[in-house]
């Protein structure tokens, strides 16, 4: 019994255990979009025939392990293994290879003309996104953070200038590769209002498994406003704090790598910091953007991030951290 | 009149084993570098968006996949013919293991022809990869 018992938790734990990857924010098999729905439904077409042939192939090992009194018949045995050693074998990696190669030129086809258009370079350990205009110029630049509008096609355009990096979005579609000195193309179709969450799925180095990117997918108007927020310029701080931490900004060099617009701060190694406070996570490792966990990525972004290209600014001492950081969370 | 037991191996030579392999990775490796040149210079991306260079594999190279993919496949059909003949020689059937000329070239035309028909089998995957697909992305 005691044995049935703890065979019977093991069960239930992988079932369980198994049953967490088919929902959630990073799930292929939980589609938010066409080209998601795609891939789960070849996957589970290819776990319901793998099921149908492990049981095939059990009822033939159950039925030829039982003692036979008939005379064994070598030609109906040479069929039998031809058959399921050699026809039935090629005829299934025939079809399912077909219903691949099928399914793979939609999800590389190019959106139609007009369509919103976004720019994603991968960068070491983080995302650098721009939401273009029909002539590919840049409207608005982001971090981390990719925005879009339910029912319509996005056109991505990826690459990199440093390492391979993939571009993932379990719940929208397949991933595609971002290639130093190449430009790679991903189209997508959300089909839901929710949040998803994307990662880098090539390693790229030591942060690699803090290069997270977070997905909102809004209804249309709802994104027409938020794209025009985010074209607006930073906004001026109002309290003496908030005043400080600007002046802060300005003072110990953050411009040299970080934009603000609408400030002189205009580098462009890091992240733009134009409306920070409104992201939904810090350092594309899932942290929040409350002043407490800026302050804390400004003094030692190390601990936070190991391997982060940031340098630790400890040194501006504790109270202008935490104006800077007050200042960084009133960007929305 | 020569019989079965003059079938020394001179006759029926050895190379004829592996020739369906090389028969694959040529066809692959024609494959492989006519993409690979075709799409190799579409690097980056003009003013709007469009892609520099080739993106789709279409006109040329499919041609070429075409012409690669038929002389393979005339090959191959071919050394399962062969490979049939050597392995029906005779009344004999598999596994061939007798210490005989005879045997020895029914196994080289046996093992022939089952290596013909999985490189065919191959040849064929490859080439619905490049006739599906069609495109540099």
């Amino acid at each position: 019994m005691r044995v049935q018992g703890g065979a019977a938790s093991v069960a239930a734990c992988v079932l369980i255990g198994g049953a967490a990857g088919c929902a959630g924010v990073q799930s292929a098999l939980d589609p938010g979009g066409d080209e998601a729905a795609t891939v789960a439904r070849l996957f589970w077409t290819m776990t319901a025939g793998a099921l149908v042939i492990w049981a095939g192939v059990v009822a033939l090992g159950w039925y030829y392990g039982r003692p036979h009194e008939e005379a064994p018949s070598p030609r109906r045995d040479r069929w039998l293994i031809l058959g399921s050693g050699v026809v039935f074998p090629v005829t299934v990696l025939t079809a399912l290879l077909a219903y691949g190669l099928w399914m793979l030129p939609p999800l590389v086809s190019r959106a139609p003309e007009g369509s919103l258009t976004v720019e994603v370079v991968g960068e070491q350990w983080w995302w650098r996104v721009r939401y273009l205009d029909a002539t590919g110029a840049p409207l608005v630049e982001l971090a981390n953070e990719i925005r879009l509008p339910v029912g319509e096609p996005v056109q991505f355009r990826l690459s990199s200038d440093n390492v391979i990096h993939s571009f993932w979005i379990p719940s929208l579609g397949g991933k595609m590769d971002m290639i130093p000195g190449r430009t790679t193309y991903l189209t997508l179709h959300p089909t839901r209002v929710g949040t998803f969450a994307g990662a880098c799925a090539e390693y790229c180095g030591t942060a690699h498994g803090y290069m997270r990117f977070m997905v909102d997918v809004m209804d249309p108007a709802a994104f027409d406003g938020w794209l025009a927020g985010q074209r607006q310029v930073a906004v001026e701080p109002q309290t003496p704090e908030t005043q400080r931490g600007r002046d802060v900004l300005r003072r110990a060099g953050c411009g040299a790598c970080h934009t603000v617009r609408g400030t002189s701060a205009d580098g462009l190694i890091g992240p733009d910091l134009t409306h920070v406070g409104s992201r939904m996570s810090l350092g594309a490792a899932g942290l929040s953007t409350d002043a407490a966990t800026l302050e804390r990525w400004v003094s030692a972004p190390e601990r936070l991030k190991p391997g982060v290209h940031m340098p630790a600014f400890q040194m501006m001492g504790s109270d202008d951290i935490r104006a800077l950081a007050a200042y960084l969370e009133r960007l929305e | 009149m020569m019989t079965l037991e003059h079938l020394a191996e001179e006759r029926q030579p050895v190379w004829i084993v592996p020739a369906p392999l090389v028969v694959w990775a040529l066809h692959f490796l024609a494959c492989y570098v006519t993409a690979a040149l075709w799409c190799g210079p579409a690097v980056g991306t003009a003013p709007g968006g469009a892609a520099l260079g080739n993106t789709a594999l279409a006109g040329l190279p499919l041609a070429l996949f075409t012409i690669y993919t038929l002389a393979s496949m005339l090959a191959l059909l071919a050394l399962i013919r062969m490979g049939y003949r050597a392995h029906t020689l005779g009344d004999a059937s598999p596994p061939h293991d007798a210490d005989s000329p005879a045997d020895r070239h029914r196994f080289i035309g046996y093992a022939t022809l089952l290596i013909a028909g999985l490189s065919l089998v191959a040849v064929i995957y490859s080439a619905m990869a490049v006739f599906m697909v069609q495109t540099c992305q």
